[in-house]
C-alpha cells in the first residue's frame, strides 16, 4: 500500500488526470480544471446554495491555491458561467426538502447537448459519480475552451444522433435560447414601474444598495452605492441575507430613503432575479437616454463584441452557442462571434437589450 | 453432403465437445455447433425440401430451431418458423422440445431452467440454446457497461457471482430480465465476452461460436464500444486474472487496491444530520439520506424498495414507493427523532435483509448532545466525532437541558420539537476560562492536527474526519498543524506506518492514497515531534473513508430534483398503462411545462406510433389531470389497435432544460394468450400456446357483450389459426392448467351509428337465479380483470360489469334498496336521494348517521376501516361478526379483488344473506364516498386501495 507525499501541483495534475482533462503544463488552476470541480461538486450537493458549492470547493483546494479572495470570486464567475451554459439550473420557487418551503436553488442539469450553426456540438448536463459521462471514444473529443465543452463533428458524421444514442438529450435552439417577450425599453420599465407602485409602503430596509443610474455605463460595480439624498426615483436594489446571494429588487427611493419594494423575480417567472434587475437596468438606461454600451471590433472572420454591465442568461446564452468567450478585453465579458452572424446578433443587443455601440467600435 | 451426412458430421462434433467440456463442467448449447452461414444455408435447404421433420436428422432440426432462436426477435417464435418451415405441423413443436432434450442427455447439454423456461417449456431450448439472441445483444453490452464499476468491483470473479450481479442490477426488458434467470449461463456469456478464461484455461463458449456472437455484437452500435469500455475498467483492477489455473474459478491474483484490514465490504448507509438556516435566525433540521440502490443488490430488495412506502423518524410525511431508490434524499425532520427507533421505517411490509442494515446503520448517534459545526453556506453539518474546534461556529442540539449561560454560547432556534439548542462561538485563541467551561461541560476540543479531503471535493464531508469516496478515486488528503512536528506517522486501516516527514508548521502538506475497495476504511495520521523539544504526547487525528461503486448513469431514469416524477406502480406493463390504472404526477417549478409523448413499437424495433398526448401541460401535474388528459388520447379509434400490435410503450415527459424522464412498458407475454389484430376493420383473435402443456386440456370460451353470463365454447382450430370476432365483439377467455389468459375485445361495424356503440348487456339469466351468486361474482372478476382490445372496449365492459354488480347487489340487499341506489345514480347531489338509501339501511337511524357521518374512513388503510365498521355493526346490533363486516366492505368497495381476499365465497354470500343491512351499510359508505366530490355522473365505486 503506498502512501505519497505530494506538492500542490501534483495534487492539481492528480484531479485534472481523474477529470479526465487534458495535461496543462502551466500547473495553474485554469477555468476548465475550476469548472470540471464545480460540476464535480454540483453532482454531489445539488440541489443546494451557490454558497455551498463555492465552500465546498474552497475547503478542497485549500492550501493548494493561495489567494483566498480571487479564488471566491473565480469560482462565483464559474458558477454563474456554468449557470448561463445550462450546466447548472438555478431555479426560483421550488421545494426540496421540505414542500411546504419554495427558494431557489441550484440543480445539476441532465447531460444534454445543442448543435451549433456549424455542426459543433455544445455538451451540458452533469451525471452524479462520474465526470465523463461519454464512452471514450466521444470524450476523447472534447474541447474545453474555458468552462465550456465542445465536440466537433467529423465529416459526413452524425453527431447529434451518436450522443442521443448515448442517453443525451437534444435541446432545440428554441428551448436554448428561449427570451421574453420582445418589448421596447418604455414598455418593459412602465410594466415594471406599475407592479412597484401597487406595493404597500416598505419602511426602511437594512443594508440596501442600489445601481446608480446616473453614474457611467461603462463601468458597472462603480455603479453600485448605497443609497444618498440625492436618490429620488426607482432604482435595481439589492440587500444581503444571511449564508444567501443577495436578494434583488426594484425599490422606489425618495431622498434615499425606500419608500415601496418589489423582490425580483416576480412569482410565475422563469427568468433569475438577477437577469430579470439587468434587463431593467438595461430598459432604465436606455430610457433615460444613456442606454448601456458595447464595443464591436472587427478581426478579418471574426466580430468581438465587448460589454460593459452583465447581460442576462438568455442573451447570454446566444453568444456561447454561436460564438466563443474570450479573455476580457476592457469591458466585463467579450464574444468573438462568426462574422456571418454578427449583425444578426448585434440586432438582437439593440433590439432586445437595448444596447448602443461605443464610438470605438469598427 | 446430404442430410444424413450432416447428422452424422453434427453428431462428431457434439461428441467431441462433450468430452472436452465435461472436464470444466460447463454444459453445451446447440448454437455451438460450430457451422458456418453457407453451411447453415445448405441444411436449411435440404431440410425444407425434405418437407417433413424427421427422426433420423433430430440433430439438424435442433440446430435450425436454435438458429431460429438466435434470431428472434422477442415478438412470437413460432409464427415466424412456420412461416419458413411451411409442412410444419402444431404437434412438431413437442417432438422439437423432445430433440433438444435428447441432445441435452447425450451431449452435456445445457437445461433451461429459470421461471421464463418453466412457463415458456418449448420455446426456451431454441432460444436458451442459441446463447444470446440478437435482439439481446445490445441489452447485453449496454448493461454490462453500467455495471462496469460492479462487475469490476466482484472478489470472486466466477459465473455464477457474474450472473447474479446481473440478474440483481440490470432493469432493462422484461425478457432480458427473464434470459438473466439462468445465471451461470449469462455469468459464463460475459465471461466469454470480457475474454476471460476459466477452469485450467478452457475457453467459457466454443470460440468459433463466441467469435460469432462477438461479430454480431460488433455491427450492434455502440456495443462494441461498451464492451471495450468495461473489459478495460476490468483489466484495470486485476491484474493476471485469467491465468489462475489453480482454482476452479477465476480469482484476483494481484490487485493494486488496499485491502488490508479494511472492514467487511459494505456500503455505508448512515443517516447525516444538518441543519439549514431557513431566516431569522431559525435552522430547519434535515436529514441526508443515503442512495439504497448501493445495498439494492438483489431483485427482492430492489422490489421490495420499489414497493414499500417509508417514514423518516422526526419527519411528517410519508415517502412515496421508490423514494430511497431515487438517488440521495433529504427530509425535513419537525420532531427530533426517537432514539428507540431506526431513522427509517416501512409503512406496508418489512424486508429482513433491509431491516438489519437499517438497524445497524441507520440510528441516531447515541446520547443526549448532538454538535453541528455552521459552514460558510449556512448548513451546519453534524459533526460524530463531537469535538469543537477553535475558529469555528456550532450549533449544539440537547435533549437533557442547556448548561448555564457562558459567553461563548448564543441564541440559535431550530425549529424542531423534543429538543433545545444554543450557538457555541468557539474563539481563536481560547482563554483558560474557556477551557475549564468546555472542560466542566463535557466538551472535547480538538487538537491542533487537521485534515480534509484536498483536491477533489468532499462527499458527504462532516468538516471533522468523515468523507465519502468512490472505487474509482485515488483520495488526496490535506494535512495540517500549528505546531512545530518532526514527521508524521500516516497508517491505513491495520497496514504498516508511513512516515513523512513534516515540513513547516501552518504549511499544509498533501498526500495521496491508493483507489479503496467498497467499505469502511480508517486513516491514522500522527504528528511526532522531537522529544529533546517538546515533552506533549503525539498529537493524532483521524479520517474515516466510506468507499463505494460508483452508481451507474441510466438515461432518462435518474433524475435531478427540478423534476420529479412518481408512477404507481412503479413497474406497470403496457395494459395497466394504456388502460390508465397508473398514478402519474409530475412535479417542479411552476414557471415549467413539459411535454408528454407516447411511443409504440413492435418487437423488431419498428415504431408504429409516437406522438405528443396534449400540448403542453404547466406543472404541477396531478394524478387526476394526468388520468383524464390520457383517457382523451386514448379514446381514438386508431390508437386503440395500434397499441395492441405494440411490444413495447415509452412514455417521455420532457422538462425542456429540466431533462427529460422515460418510462418503458412492456406487454408481459403470457405462457398462454389472446393476440387480437384488426385487419382492414376485421377484427381476428388468435390463441399462442407456449407452455408445452401436452397432458391437461385447454378449455376456451367466448362470452358476447349482450349477453354477458352466456358462455360459448370454442373448438381448438377456431383459436389455433384465428377466428373474427364480430361487433360489438365481447369477453375471450382461456385457460390450461394454471395458466390463464382474458380479454375483452370491442368490435363496431363501420358506418355504425352514435347510439350503436353502446351495448346493452342482458342479465335475465342472473335475475332468474339461473347462476349462483357465486358464479355471478367469478364471472364478474373475469370481465373485470380481463385486458382490453380495441375501441370503447374499457366504456362497454363497464356497462357489463355495472350491471353484473346491480343485480348482485339487488339480491342481496332487496329490491327497495337497488330502487334507492339507481335514484342516487340520477342525481348524486340529491338530499333526498341520500336520505333515502339511510333510511333503507336499517331501522337502527344511528347506525346509519355514523355511517353518514363518517363515510371518509373507509378511503384509511382497510385494517383501521373496517375495524371501524364491525365496531359499529356490532354496537347498532346490525351484525355481530367481523368477518361479514370485512366481506361486506370488500363487495360493496372493491368486488373486483375479492376472489383473491376470499378463498370461500358461497359460505360467505350465505353468512352476507342472513344480514343484508351490513351490506347495505357498506355500500352506503361506498357510495358516499365514490361521490364525495359530487361530480356527475355517479360513480359506483370508492378509489379506495386496500
Amino acid at each position: 500500500m503506498v502512501i505519497l507525499k505530494l506538492e500542490p501541483q501534483n495534487v492539481l495534475a492528480a484531479i485534472r488526470e481523474i477529470l479526465g482533462l487534458p495535461i496543462d503544463h502551466t500547473g495553474m488552476l485554469g477555468d476548465t480544471l475550476l469548472a470540471a470541480l464545480v460540476r464535480r461538486s454540483a453532482g454531489i450537493h445539488c440541489p443546494c446554495s451557490r454558497t455551498t458549492i463555492r465552500a465546498s470547493l474552497m475547503e478542497c483546494l485549500r492550501g493548494i491555491v493561495d489567494d483566498g479572495v480571487s479564488i471566491a470570486d473565480r469560482i462565483d464567475s464559474v458558477i454563474e458561467g456554468l449557470i448561463i451554459g445550462g450546466d447548472l439550473l438555478e431555479l426560483n420557487d421550488v421545494a426540496t426538502a421540505d414542500a411546504t418551503v419554495k427558494g431557489t436553488w441550484v440543480f445539476a442539469a441532465q447531460p444534454s447537448f445543442i448543435q451549433r450553426p456549424d455542426g459543433s456540438v455544445f455538451l451540458t448536463g452533469i451525471v452524479p459519480d462520474h465526470d465523463n459521462f461519454l464512452p471514450f471514444s466521444l470524450a476523447s473529443r472534447i474541447k474545453h475552451k474555458g468552462i465550456t465543452r465542445v465536440i466537433e463533428a467529423k465529416p459526413r458524421e452524425d453527431l447529434p444522433s451518436e450522443l442521443r444514442e448515448q442517453g443525451l438529450q437534444e435541446m432545440s435552439e428554441g428551448v436554448w435560447l428561449k427570451a421574453p417577450k420582445e418589448r421596447t425599453a418604455e414598455e418593459e420599465l412602465l410594466g415594471m414601474e406599475q407592479h412597484l407602485s401597487s406595493k404597500a409602503p416598505s419602511g426602511d430596509i437594512n443594508n440596501l444598495q442600489i445601481l446608480d443610474s446616473a453614474r457611467s455605463v461603462m463601468f458597472y460595480k462603480g455603479r453600485w452605492t448605497l443609497p444618498e439624498s440625492h436618490h429620488t426615483g426607482n432604482f435595481i436594489g439589492r440587500r444581503p441575507q444571511d449564508y444567501g446571494a443577495p436578494i434583488w429588487c426594484f425599490v422606489t427611493l425618495e431622498n434615499g430613503n425606500p419608500v415601496r419594494l418589489l423582490d425580483l423575480p416576480m412569482k410565475k417567472t422563469r427568468w433569475r432575479a438577477c437577469d430579470v434587475a439587468w434587463h431593467l437596468q438595461m430598459a432604465i438606461d436606455s430610457y433615460r437616454s444613456k442606454p448601456q454600451l458595447y464595443r464591436r471590433c472587427s478581426d478579418g472572420d471574426e466580430v468581438c463584441f465587448s460589454f460593459f454591465s452583465p447581460l442576462p442568461q438568455w442573451s447570454e446564452r446566444r453568444l456561447m452557442i454561436f460564438g466563443r468567450r474570450e479573455e476580457i478585453q476592457g469591458g466585463l465579458i467579450s464574444y468573438s462571434l462568426p462574422a456571418n452572424c454578427a449583425d444578426g446578433e448585434e440586432r438582437f443587443f439593440q433590439q432586445r437589450l437595448w444596447l448602443a455601440r461605443t464610438e470605438d467600435s469598427n | 453432403m446430404n442430410l444424413d451426412d450432416w447428422q452424422a458430421h453434427l453428431e462428431k462434433h457434439f461428441a467431441s465437445l462433450a468430452q472436452e467440456r465435461s472436464e470444466s463442467g460447463f454444459h453445451i448449447f446447440v448454437l455451438e455447433h460450430g457451422l458456418g452461414d453457407t453451411e447453415l444455408d445448405e441444411i436449411s435447404s435440404l431440410l425444407l425440401e425434405q418437407k417433413y421433420a424427421s427422426c433420423s436428422h433430430w440433430l439438424i432440426w435442433a440446430v435450425y430451431a436454435t438458429e431460429r432462436g438466435y434470431h428472434y426477435e422477442g415478438d412470437e417464435y413460432w409464427p415466424s418458423f412456420e412461416e419458413r418451415t411451411t409442412f410444419w405441423e402444431l404437434n412438431d413443436r413437442y417432438r422439437l422440445a423432445r430433440w433438444f432434450m435428447r441432445f441435452q442427455r447425450e451431449y452435456y447439454g445445457v437445461l433451461p431452467s429459470g421461471q421464463w423456461a418453466n412457463h415458456f417449456r418449448i420455446i426456451a431450448w431454441p432460444i436458451t440454446h442459441a446463447i444470446l439472441p440478437r435482439y439481446l445483444q445490445r441489452q447485453l453490452a449496454k448493461t454490462l457497461y453500467e455495471l462496469r464499476y460492479r462487475i469490476a468491483g466482484l472478489t470472486d470473479f466466477t459465473p455464477a457471482n457474474i450472473g447474479r450481479l446481473l440478474i440483481n442490477h440490470a432493469h432493462t426488458s422484461i425478457r432480458f430480465e427473464e434470459f438473466l434467470q439462468q445465471e451461470e449461463l449469462t455469468g459464463r456469456i460475459v465471461l466469454a465476452l470480457l475474454g476471460r478464461t476459466l477452469h485450467g484455461g478452457h475457453d467459457p463458449i466454443y470460440p468459433p461460436t463466441l467469435e460469432r456472437i462477438v461479430s454480431d455484437l460488433d455491427k450492434v452500435r455502440n456495443a462494441r464500444e461498451w464492451l471495450t469500455e468495461t473489459r478495460q475498467e476490468i483489466s484495470n483492477r486485476f491484474t493476471g486474472a485469467g491465468h489462475d489455473h489453480s482454482d476452479s474459478s477465476v480469482r484476483r491474483t494481484t490487485h493494486h487496491r488496499d485491502t488490508e484490514g479494511e472492514e467487511p465490504a459494505r456500503p455505508s448507509l448512515k443517516l447525516k444530520l444538518l441543519l439549514r438556516y431557513s431566516g431569522q435566525g431559525t435552522w430547519a433540521l434535515c436529514v441526508d439520506v443515503p442512495d439504497f440502490r448501493s445495498v439494492a443488490d438483489n431483485v427482492e430488495i430492489h422490489a421490495f424498495l420499489n414497493s414499500t412506502r417509508c417514514r423518516i423518524n422526526g419527519a411528517e410525511s410519508t415517502m412515496p414507493t421508490g423514494w430511497l431508490l431515487g438517488g440521495k434524499r433529504k427530509a425535513v425532520l419537525k420532531a427530533w427523532p426517537d432514539p428507540q427507533k431506526p431513522l427509517i421505517q416501512f409503512v406496508e411490509r418489512s424486508n429482513g435483509a433491509i431491516d438489519h442494515l437499517i438497524e445497524s446503520d441507520c440510528r441516531l448517534g447515541q446520547g443526549s448532545r448532538w454538535f453541528f459545526r455552521i459552514g460558510p453556506d449556512g448548513i451546519a453539518r453534524e459533526v460524530t466525532t463531537r469535538t469543537v474546534r477553535p475558529g469555528h461556529e456550532y450549533i449544539i442540539v440537547t435533549t437533557t437541558g442547556m448548561p448555564a449561560t457562558y459567553p461563548l454560547m448564543g441564541s440559535a432556534k431550530v425549529d424542531c420539537a423534543g429538543i433545545e439548542s444554543f450557538r457555541l462561538r468557539m474563539p481563536d485563541i481560547l482563554s483558560t476560562e474557556d477551557i475549564d467551561w468546555l472542560r466542566t461541560n463535557h466538551f472535547h476540543i480538538a487538537r491542533t492536527i487537521r485534515v480534509w479531503p484536498s483536491g477533489l471535493p468532499g462527499r458527504s464531508w462532516d468538516g471533522e474526519g468523515s468523507s465519502e469516496w468512490l472505487t474509482t478515486e485515488a483520495p488526496c488528503i490535506g494535512i495540517v498543524n500549528d505546531h512545530p512536528v518532526e514527521s508524521y506517522r500516516i497508517r491505513l486501516n491495520n497496514g504498516a506506518d508511513t512516515i513523512i516527514e513534516a515540513g513547516q508548521s501552518g504549511c499544509p502538506f498533501f498526500v495521496s492514497l491508493p483507489p479503496l475497495s467498497v467499505g469502511t476504511h480508517h486513516l491514522r495520521i500522527q504528528a511526532q515531534v522531537d522529544p529533546h523539544h517538546s515533552t506533549e504526547q503525539p498529537v493524532t487525528g483521524f479520517l474515516t473513508l466510506s468507499v463505494r461503486e460508483p452508481e451507474p448513469w441510466i438515461p432518462g431514469r435518474v433524475m435531478h430534483a427540478g423534476l420529479i416524477v412518481t408512477l404507481d406502480p412503479h413497474d406497470a406493463d403496457l395494459d395497466t398503462f394504456w388502460e390508465n390504472r397508473i398514478h402519474l404526477s409530475i412535479a417542479g417549478p411552476e414557471t415549467h411545462r413539459v411535454a408528454c409523448e407516447v411511443t409504440l413499437v413492435k418487437s423488431n424495433g419498428e415504431v408504429i406510433y409516437s406522438g405528443k398526448i396534449s400540448d403542453p401541460l404547466n406543472l404541477p401535474v396531478t394524478p387526476e389531470r394526468w388520468s383524464r388528459m390520457f383517457a382523451k388520447f386514448t379514446g381514438s379509434n386508431d390508437m386503440a389497435w395500434r397499441y395492441l400490435e405494440a411490444s413495447t410503450g415509452y412514455l417521455t415527459i420532457k422538462g425542456e432544460e429540466l431533462g427529460e424522464y422515460r418510462v418503458r412498458f412492456e406487454h408481459e407475454a403470457l405462457p398462454i394468450r389472446w393476440v387480437v389484430r384488426n385487419y382492414d376493420g376485421k377484427i381476428f383473435a388468435r390463441l399462442i400456446d407456449d407452455t408445452g402443456n401436452e397432458q391437461d386440456a385447454l378449455s376456451t370460451h367466448f362470452v358476447p357483450f349482450l349477453y354477458p353470463v352466456s358462455k360459448r365454447r370454442l373448438t381448438a382450430p377456431e383459436v389455433q389459426s384465428g377466428s373474427e370476432i364480430l361487433a360489438p365483439g365481447g369477453l375471450l377467455m382461456a385457460q390450461l392448467a394454471d395458466y390463464q389468459d382474458t380479454v375483452v375485445v370491442s368490435a363496431w361495424q363501420s358506418g355504425s351509428s352514435l347510439h350503436e356503440l353502446g351495448v346493452l348487456p342482458n342479465f335475465t339469466e342472473q335475475k332468474n337465479g339461473d347462476i349462483s351468486l357465486a358464479e355471478a361474482i367469478c364471472l364478474f372478476d373475469l370481465w373485470s380483470n380481463a385486458r382490453l382490445a380495441g375501441p370503447l372496449a374499457e366504456s362497454r365492459r363497464q356497462m357489463v360489469t355495472d350491471g353484473f354488480l346491480c343485480n348482485i347487489y339487488r339480491k342481496i340487499c332487496g329490491s327497495n334498496w337497488a330502487r334507492a341506489e339507481e335514484a342516487f345514480h340520477i342525481d348524486p347531489t340529491s338530499t333526498g336521494a341520500i336520505e333515502r338509501l339511510k333510511q333503507e339501511i336499517d331501522s337502527h337511524n344511528g347506525f346509519a348517521a355514523l355511517l353518514a357521518r363518517d363515510f371518509n374512513r373507509i378511503q384509511d388503510e382497510f385494517a383501521p376501516a373496517s375495524q371501524w365498521f364491525s365496531d359499529l355493526a356490532k354496537r347498532y346490533d346490525v351484525c355481530p361478526e367481523a368477518q361479514i363486516c370485512d366481506f361486506s366492505l370488500w363487495l360493496a368497495c372493491q368486488p373486483q379483488s375479492l376472489s383473491r381476499v376470499c378463498e370461500d365465497l358461497e359460505s360467505f354470500l350465505n353468512e352476507v344473506r342472513q344480514y343484508p343491512a351490513i351490506l347495505r351499510g357498506a355500500r352506503f359508505l361506498a357510495l358516499m364516498s365514490a361521490n364525495e366530490d359530487q361530480i356527475q355522473p355517479a360513480r359506483l365505486m370508492p378509489s379506495c386501495t386496500w
